[in-house]
């Protein structure tokens, strides 16, 4: 049964959105009744699940792969202070290369950025109610600093409530704690419009801290300016000068 | 298998495989670790080794991920997912122990799980799935990284883009093309 005439950006879109559910009853009915009907239709959708299983059935393999090697290298550390010792470990390399990066960097911004650069501490994690569990989840990534982890829960959040302020603001640092200053700024930019937030003035400050990260500094200080905490002030003192040198 | 009394648990539960389906990472990870040492125990107590230990539970862990896509598997109670995680890696490790290199191992009896038994289907939809997969390690790293954050992290189009840094479009025609990419190199025909 040759399928070719399926073989299209269209009908794969159309098996997309009938494997995720989201064909309304109707067009569900015309599709199932396609697939009763027109043999190549069926075909096609059948390689598109074998395709798709497979995808998924690689990225199992590999994510498995990954829970295996966590837990041997868990093990690992032959006394108790094993672990603390790696951490203490990791954390010199970590300061080694920031200092690295402070004092050898040629770019000045990047020097202010490398040298000021803390992501913000993170909310308390308490698992009261069951909404925010997700959420939570998220946050208790964050603070192992998982971003990327912690990214991945909160986008879904997000996209179901994109005005959320709390949101926005972890979603910003934490894609900035991650080197993704794009998506970064365009989180902190819309955490920065919402003024009756508790996150309005820290919102500044990081998205200031993205933009003289992407060198923007005659941004940077028109958003320091606008925030009145301690710190922007001191920040923003610290840009001023930078572009006087 | 509903019991009312039950209503709060099952919904737990639910929710758990609603997330497994999704492939969540969280969840499934949680699973993995929680039930590793027992399966570890159990094969080491049994004649085996280390590293088959952890062949046969990737091995299990695939096949219980496999029956809840499917459907296959109904939930009973709150720790029924890890329960029928470990009855497979422990069934697995039996059918092993009476292949063809321990013959004579009679004295092991096997609790029969419906479930997982092998259907006549599953080792051509295990050979279609190995076409596959090995196709996708052929495939350069742009197309597999497209496919698999649609298809397995379940990412919306607009993410995708966002982190490929292209047009919404554009990541769906790529997305599209990849795919087609992975059919001929899978040479997946459907009769």
């Amino acid at each position: 049964m040759s399928t070719e005439i399926y073989h299209n950006e269209e009908t794969y879109a159309l098996f997309d959105s009938y494997f995720a559910d989201e064909l309304d009853t109707e067009e569900k009915m015309q599709f199932e009744q396609k697939l009763k009907q027109d043999k190549s239709f069926n075909s096609a959708f059948k390689e598109y699940k074998l395709l798709h299983r497979g995808i998924e059935e690689k990225g199992m393999q590999d994510m498995l792969n990954d829970f295996q090697d966590e837990l041997d290298n868990k093990k690992k550390p032959k006394n108790p202070f094993g672990y603390a010792y790696a951490i203490a470990a990791t954390l010199v390399i970590v300061i080694g290369i920031t200092a690295w990066i402070i004092f050898f960097t040629q770019d000045p911004a990047q020097r202010l950025y490398a040298a000021t650069f803390k992501p913000d501490p993170g909310l308390a994690t308490t698992m009261g109610e069951q909404s925010n569990y997700e959420f939570f989840e998220g946050m208790v990534n964050y603070k192992r600093a998982e971003y990327d982890k912690a990214i991945d829960r909160w986008e879904p959040l997000y996209n179901k409530a994109p005005d959320n302020d709390t949101l926005n603001y972890f979603l910003g640092v934490a894609n900035l704690a991650s080197d993704k200053t794009v998506e970064a700024k365009k989180y902190l930019e819309y955490s920065k419009t919402q003024k009756q937030s508790v996150f309005y003035d820290d919102a500044h400050y990081y998205l200031a801290l993205s933009q003289i990260k992407g060198n923007e500094l005659e941004a940077a200080i028109k958003t320091l300016e606008s925030s009145s905490t301690e710190k922007s002030k001191e920040l923003l003192q610290k840009v001023e000068n930078l572009k006087e040198k | 298998m509903q019991n009312d009394s039950h209503s709060t648990q099952i919904q737990f539960q639910n929710h758990t495989v609603a997330l497994i389906k999704q492939n969540d990472r969280v969840v499934l990870k949680k699973l993995y670790n929680q039930n590793y040492k027992k399966v570890l125990r159990y094969v080491l107590q049994n004649s085996g080794s280390d590293q088959q230990a952890k062949d046969i539970y990737q091995e299990a862990f695939l096949a219980m991920w496999r029956n809840i896509k499917e459907d296959k598997f109904t939930a009973q109670n709150e720790s029924s997912v890890s329960g029928y995680l470990y009855q497979i890696a422990r069934n697995k490790w039996l059918d092993y122990l009476r292949s063809a290199r321990h013959k004579k191992t009679t004295a092991i009896t096997r609790e029969f799980d419906a479930n997982e038994e092998l259907e006549e289907n599953e080792e051509t939809y295990l050979n279609q799935m190995k076409y596959v997969t090995q196709a996708l390690d052929q495939m350069g790293e742009r197309c597999k990284k497209v496919l698999q954050l649609f298809y397995f992290e379940k990412k919306t189009m607009r993410e995708i883009a966002l982190s490929l840094d292209l047009e919404e479009s554009s990541a769906r025609n790529a997305k599209y093309r990849c795919m087609e990419k992975l059919r001929s190199l899978a040479q997946i025909k459907t009769p």
